[in-house]
């Protein structure tokens, strides 16, 4: 397993961890009436930046966690060449997480010319993008294990 | 369909069994695109092709071989 694709299922082991985050933050967020109020979607905004950052934390030292524990498990040193295969298929995942966005983001607005929470909108757009992240990288794994 | 086949394994045996992370190394790889690409699972570039085939000192078509069934 080239140094790539470990980072590939390392992401998608952060993507779960996070979205797991941000469904409890959120959910729990709106139960408790967080977003109700007129700074509601101000307190949406901080609520997802601050989990934003935890998230960048969290898929740093999960990436660290792998690559030690790949040396202790195989005794071989991370590859850290990047090539032209890495390349390729960095493209299809990023194509593929695009695609999840921008649904995201259409159905958002489709959500809101419905009439719906204009919180419940900018939750739809958040989850276009964490699934279209986890989406393009299934496709980026796939294309490491089957070919491109 | 087409299809294309590679002679990258016994190119590498003639040379003295190149191990696939030396053959890696010297066109500027990783050990696995070498696999991927042997294995059929990774049609490279025209200039990694280039280079592999430089590297065995023949031409591209005897690294690469392209059936139009």
């Amino acid at each position: 397993m080239s140094h790539e694709e470990r980072n590939v299922l390392t992401e998608i082991l952060a993507n779960a961890v996070i979205i797991g985050l941000f469904m409890w933050f959120l959910v729990a967020g709106h139960a408790a009436g967080s977003f109700n109020g007129p700074d509601g979607v101000q307190l949406w905004a901080i609520l997802v930046l601050k989990l934003i950052g935890a998230s960048i934390v969290i898929g740093i030292v999960l990436a660290v966690t792998m690559a030690i524990v790949w040396r202790m498990v195989t005794g071989e040193a991370s590859e850290l060449t990047r090539d032209e295969r890495d390349r390729a298929i960095s493209g299809i995942g990023w194509k593929i997480s695009m695609l999840g966005s921008v649904a995201g983001f259409v159905g958002g607005i489709i959500a809101l010319a419905l009439g719906v929470e204009v919180i419940f909108a900018l939750n739809l757009m958040l989850a276009g993008c964490a699934f279209g992240d986890t989406g393009g990288n299934l496709a980026k794994l796939h294309a490491y294990r089957r070919g491109v | 369909m087409a299809r294309i086949e590679n002679t990258i394994r016994r190119l590498r045996f003639d040379a003295g069994e190149l191990t696939q992370k030396d053959l890696a190394a010297r066109v500027g790889v990783t050990r696995q695109t070498i696999l991927a690409i042997e294995n059929g699972r990774y049609a490279p570039t025209l200039e990694l092709a280039f280079r592999i085939a430089r590297h065995f000192g023949v031409g591209v078509e005897e690294v690469f071989i392209y059936y139009d069934d």
